[in-house]
């Protein structure tokens, strides 16, 4: 009965506390704290024996808080301070959860007050503590114009941590003192100074006008040399001290490894690392770190490991809200992604990466670790555990998901001239791309690792994510990465007992005179291989090693064949790679639909139609296409004045009745584009005879019309060969297309077939 | 009078803002005896005497800048020409002289703060005489035999020429990729390369790179016409070339981290996580001696003197041996811990040993009669290779994808 009643009588106080906290909240919230206080003040100690309940009043208040509950953990803290003002813990938490849960507005100035108080009570109290000061001095952070009295309070702390020789104390109050210096760091780093003294960098003009941002850093401005350096170094300082004392610390860790990532000092970020990286609890935001660096020294197997163990460590909403595509996909897009169930989103993922890969033969995917080094840039730069800021939510982090970290960074220092409503007591700072031309501008407060977007450069963002959700021009394997010219073509497979499937050829024709056109090696080692199937589970059908003699004389060519269900759906995707030099990559990346077959083998239908070079082979009657010495063209390009074989099949033309097939072809070649070179005055001469109808662009180059009869026998197909030679044809594009009409039922079936003729150099 | 007290007033505001304060709380901080829980920043002497000083000259410097302004303007200017009627004695001179006076105590402020963040933690700091050649990129290794220096960059193989004056000369080997190691071989007149790939060499001239060996080379060494490459536990060791060349490996219990030719004793040292192996290589053949020295961490480089070998264990220092003592009963070792940093390479020049520190800069070591550290200089913003020939150093900064030649 009497837990009832205390039961009863403690959330009725809670009821009431809540209601007075709702009233503090209003205008007269400084006065009532600070009547509040005195009358605290001025009430005599509690004796010893009334200590018990408050403890329990604080113990239920830190479980409330950590669940979650802040209003009924205030109002539980503010009983137990009413109850014990002399309590030291009711104090501290009630201080430290007033103090957390403000933020840098004006409008919060009442509820620091009372932190504030609250807390230098309990520092009077217990002096040795440095718990107090420590929250103090994080309040003081977040009070404008008295930030810098918050390194005096950390300074005391630190002396009082010092004398008290406990080394969390000593490295959470050195920690504290090194971020005032990181920030301070990380707002001076970058700066540039106005040349001329009228001119300031304007956000709106940086968007109204073409080549503003890169005019203005060229003629008004100039990077001032070692900038902040001091404050990076007392910053680095202060880390290593409280890694001394503690050298698990995990702030102080994911600090200086910032510090040491600035400086593009990776291998010591990774060996900082170590002792919590080699821990299984080692927090995610250490081992995602870890894995920047490991990423920067181009170890990216190990960069690969830390990442999925990062990942691993994040709670769950947090991971998927951290790898969610919709940050690097169109605004549309996004809400699509958001619009899926667990698994389609995971299958979505799987082949997005997939695709951005941008080789699917080197270990690991370069996009996706990209992807996630700038995350973890963005979670490194400008995460602030005291500002509640995570760095990767923020407007910086989304850019930098985006596009990577800029090349040109430009901050420039507050002024006050009243035109620049941007500019006044903030900093400006200027992110710009020189390979595509875009910036973006952000401001924020002095000395605060914080900024969000200037002027309209928010709408400037979105705008440009409609246009470029994600880039991937700062990674040189993607730069590196050529084409490789394939034919892919499909002929009716056999039934096999998964039913039917088709045949699917795959001709490449390797630019190894691209690839190895830089190399100063007297051969190469090149790594084809050919990956088919269905989006996101691409498997590896085909890998073969060619050596190539160097200088490459002539193009490496690879045929593949392969068999695929009927009717499915594929990508094809073609590699090569030598991974000894730099700009032997390239790829190819096709995707394809099985043709039906089963159902329609009554219907008359054709296969793909393939170009190639026939080989002298031994053949009196057109076999299949492999029997009769063809080599499929990857490039499909023929050279001028050159002949090539055309070979497809038909499927499905009706007997006659004596076993026999009557058909008629018709073949069509027609120039779409002509190829002029280089030169522009050519091209446009070219272009403007195009327009009146004087060049041969879009004629008929070759038409053809036979019939033929073959016997069917037992054949379910009907192959056919032509060779072709176009004379004098003009270099350029040029489509072929095939008609093959079944004079038994009057079917008629088409097909068509881009191909180039080369130009010759002379041309 | 007003005004005076009002400027006053205004200094000792200056002087007493956390700021100032700062200034005060690291002097003391500096002066404070070293604990264990929390060792306090080691400044030099130096440091320190140079604080007070440049306070007070920057102050003094200041206060007589107003005050010959006040006096200019004294000079030159009428009574009552100004509408604010601001007399030159009584007005002009008090304000210039302390606003001049309060300039030069920031400036002086941010002086010391400079200074004292330059400062090397340990030791004096030296200043060298030097000239650089730009190389292609942030250089990753580099050998130095004769004229050449040989440099390489994840932009590929350069020349340098090792004068008092120093040149880029040509690139060799291009377009290969993840270049890592390379040693000069003059016997063959050739480069041997390193790469995340394999193992090539080139001639120094002209023609195209052969592939030597399959497989990442994780270290690399050569003397006369051996050549001695890691991948992963195996070392190989190659003599000769082509139809004459002949191949021995050997296997180790760890990934080799870094090898070496000692040319004083004639024999191949080999670096694991936690061992340094010596290994003959006599008539082309690898032999482990018996002579085994236990490594606190995996060694980035090694070095070797008459007296002393030495390795740069990156996070863990230099750690030195004395080479009389590996034949006795009792293994002269010694460690340099605190500084640099981060030791990335190393070499000896006459009976000094110099680091490669990186951010630290080129750091001094002198190793008797204890290893300590004697100079260090940051004229270099991030050394992060070092070779010594024919007297002087040669050193690789990153930050400025430069080779540097140094003269001690």
């Amino acid at each position: 009965m009497k837990e009832l009643q205390r039961a009863t009588h403690v959330r009725a106080a809670v009821a009431a506390r809540r209601l007075t906290w709702r009233i503090m909240r209003g205008v007269a919230a400084a006065a009532i704290a600070s009547t509040s206080l005195r009358a605290q003040a001025s009430t005599p100690a509690p004796p010893r024996a009334a200590r018990a309940p408050t403890d329990s009043l604080v113990r239920d208040a830190r479980a409330k808080a950590a669940a979650g509950d802040t209003a009924t953990s205030l109002a539980l803290l503010e009983i137990a301070t009413d109850q014990s003002p002399r309590d030291v813990d009711a104090l501290y938490w009630r201080g430290l959860l007033l103090s957390r849960t403000t933020t840098l507005s004006l409008a919060d100035t009442p509820r620091r007050l009372l932190a504030r108080r609250l807390l230098d009570r309990a520092s009077e109290i217990d002096p040795r503590n440095p718990r107090y000061l420590i929250e103090l001095g994080r309040i003081r952070l977040k009070t404008p114009l008295l930030r810098v009295e918050a390194e005096r309070l950390f300074r005391k702390a630190l002396a009082v941590a010092e004398a008290n020789g406990d080394p969390v104390q000593l490295a959470d109050v050195a920690w504290e003192l090194g971020t005032v210096k990181e920030r301070r760091y990380l707002t001076g780093r970058n700066r540039w100074l106005y040349t001329s003294p009228s001119v300031i960098f304007d956000p709106l003009a940086a968007r109204a006008k073409p080549h503003y941002t890169r005019e203005f850093l060229q003629n008004f401005a100039q990077p001032i040399d070692n900038a902040a350096d001091v404050d990076r170094m007392d910053a680095e300082e202060y880390f290593r001290r409280a890694l001394r004392a503690l050298p698990t610390h995990a702030p102080s860790t994911i600090s200086l490894m910032g510090l040491l990532y600035d400086q593009r000092r990776y291998d010591e970020m990774l060996r900082l690392a170590m002792p919590l990286v080699a821990a299984d609890t080692a927090p995610p935001r250490v081992l995602f770190a870890a894995g920047l660096g490991a990423y920067r020294l181009g170890a990216m197997a190990r960069a690969d490991t830390l990442f999925s163990r990062a990942l691993a460590r994040f709670a769950p909403a947090e991971r998927n809200e951290l790898t969610h595509l919709g940050r690097i996909t169109r605004k549309g897009d996004s809400v699509r992604i958001d619009g899926l169930n667990d698994a389609d989103r995971a299958e979505t993922d799987a082949a997005f990466w997939e695709a951005a890969d941008p080789l699917l033969s080197t270990p690991e995917n370069e996009a996706r670790l990209e992807f996630l080094a700038r995350l973890a840039y963005a979670d490194l730069r400008f995460t602030d555990p005291d500002m509640r800021q995570i760095g990767w939510r923020t407007d910086r982090g989304t850019i930098i998901t985006r596009y990577g970290e800029p090349p040109v960074v430009a901050t420039f220092a507050p002024t006050s001239d009243a035109d620049a409503a941007d500019a006044v007591g903030r900093v400006i700072t200027v992110w710009f791309y020189p390979r595509t031309e875009i910036e973006f501008v952000f401001t924020g407060p002095p000395a605060m690792n914080v900024a969000s977007f200037a002027g309209n450069h928010r709408g400037f963002a979105e705008q440009q994510r409609e246009q470029s959700p994600f880039l991937l021009d700062n990674l040189p394997v993607a730069l590196a990465v050529d084409t490789i010219p394939v034919q892919l073509a499909r002929f009716r497979g056999p039934v096999g007992t998964a039913g039917a499937t088709t045949q699917l050829v795959v001709a490449a024709s390797f630019p190894t005179d691209r690839m190895y056109a830089a190399a100063e090696l007297d051969r190469g080692m090149l790594e084809a291989s050919l990956r088919v199937g269905p989006a996101s589970a691409l498997r590896l059908r085909r890998a073969d090693t060619l050596a190539v003699s160097l200088p490459a004389a002539a193009r490496a060519r690879r045929v593949w064949v392969d068999t695929v269900a009927a009717g499915a759906d594929v990508r094809v995707r073609v590699e090569a790679r030598d991974a000894a030099v730099q700009s032997a990559s390239a790829r190819s990346l096709s995707e394809l639909t099985m043709p039906q077959t089963s159902a329609a083998a009554a219907t008359m239908t054709l296969s793909d139609l393939m170009i190639a070079d026939r080989l002298p082979v031994e053949q009196t009657t057109v076999g299949r296409w492999a029997d009769i010495g063809l080599s499929p063209r990857g490039d499909l390009t023929v050279a001028p004045r050159d002949t090539f074989a055309l070979y497809w099949e038909s499927y499905g033309l009706a007997s006659a009745g004596d076993g026999r097939v009557n058909y008629g072809v018709r073949i069509l070649v027609t120039l779409e584009e002509i190829d002029r070179g280089p030169g522009t005055v050519r091209r446009l001469l070219g272009g403007l005879s195009d327009v009146v109808g004087l060049s041969p662009e879009g004629d008929a180059q070759l038409g053809l019309r036979f019939e033929r009869t073959a016997a069917l026998a037992a054949r379910d197909r009907v192959p056919d060969l032509v060779t072709l030679g176009l004379g004098s044809a003009p270099a350029g594009r040029y489509r072929l297309d095939l008609e093959v009409t079944d004079r038994t039922t009057g079917t008629t079936a088409q097909a068509s077939r881009r191909f180039h003729i080369r130009r010759e150099p002379s041309s | 009078m007003k005004s005076t007290s009002r400027a006053l007033a205004l200094t000792a505001m200056v002087l007493m803002s956390p700021a100032a304060e700062q200034v005060g709380g690291m002097l003391t901080a500096q002066s404070a005896p070293p604990s264990m829980a929390m060792p306090a920043m080691a400044r030099t002497t130096e440091a320190r005497r140079g604080a007070g000083r440049t306070l007070a000259r920057s102050s003094a410097i200041g206060a007589l800048t107003g005050s010959l302004m006040a006096m200019s303007y004294y000079w030159m200017s009428e009574k009552g020409e100004r509408a604010s009627g601001c007399e030159p004695m009584n007005c002009a001179l008090p304000f210039l002289t302390f606003s001049g006076a309060v300039a030069g105590l920031f400036i002086g402020r941010e002086l010391d703060a400079q200074r004292r963040a330059m400062a090397p933690r340990v030791g004096t700091t030296s200043s060298f005489s030097f000239s650089e050649a730009s190389v292609l990129a942030a250089p990753n290794a580099m050998d130095v035999r004769d004229s050449l220096i040989a440099v390489v960059s994840d932009s590929g193989a350069q020349l340098v020429s090792a004068i008092p004056a120093p040149k880029a000369l040509r690139r060799r080997a291009n377009g290969l990729s993840a270049l890592r190691h390379v040693v000069l071989m003059p016997a063959r007149g050739s480069m041997v390369l390193g790469t995340g790939t394999a193992l090539w060499e080139t001639s120094v001239q002209a023609g195209p790179a052969t592939r030597l060996a399959d497989g990442a080379v994780d270290a690399l060494a050569s003397f006369g016409d051996a050549v001695l490459s890691a991948t992963g536990r195996r070392v190989r060791l190659q003599t000769g070339t082509g139809t004459v060349a002949r191949v021995d490996s050997a296997e180790l219990a760890q990934a080799v981290s870094a090898v070496a030719f000692d040319s004083v004793g004639g024999t191949w040292w080999v670096a694991t996580d936690s061992q340094l192996v010596q290994f003959s290589g006599a008539n082309g053949t690898l032999t482990a001696t018996k002579t085994a020295l236990p490594l606190p961490g995996a060694a980035r480089a090694l070095a070797f003197n008459g007296e002393w070998i030495a390795a740069a264990l990156g996070g863990e220092g230099v750690i030195v041996w004395r080479r009389a003592s590996l034949t006795s009963d009792m293994l002269e070792v010694q460690r340099v811990t605190q500084e640099p940093r981060f030791a990335f390479d190393l070499a000896f020049l006459g009976d000094a040993l110099y680091v490669a520190g990186g951010a630290d800069g080129l750091i001094e070591v002198a190793l008797t009669p204890t290893a300590r550290v004697i100079t260090s200089s940051r004229q270099l913003s991030f050394v992060s290779l070092v070779r010594s020939s024919h007297g002087v150093l040669w050193v690789g900064d990153r930050n400025r994808s430069s080779v540097v030649r140094v003269v001690p």
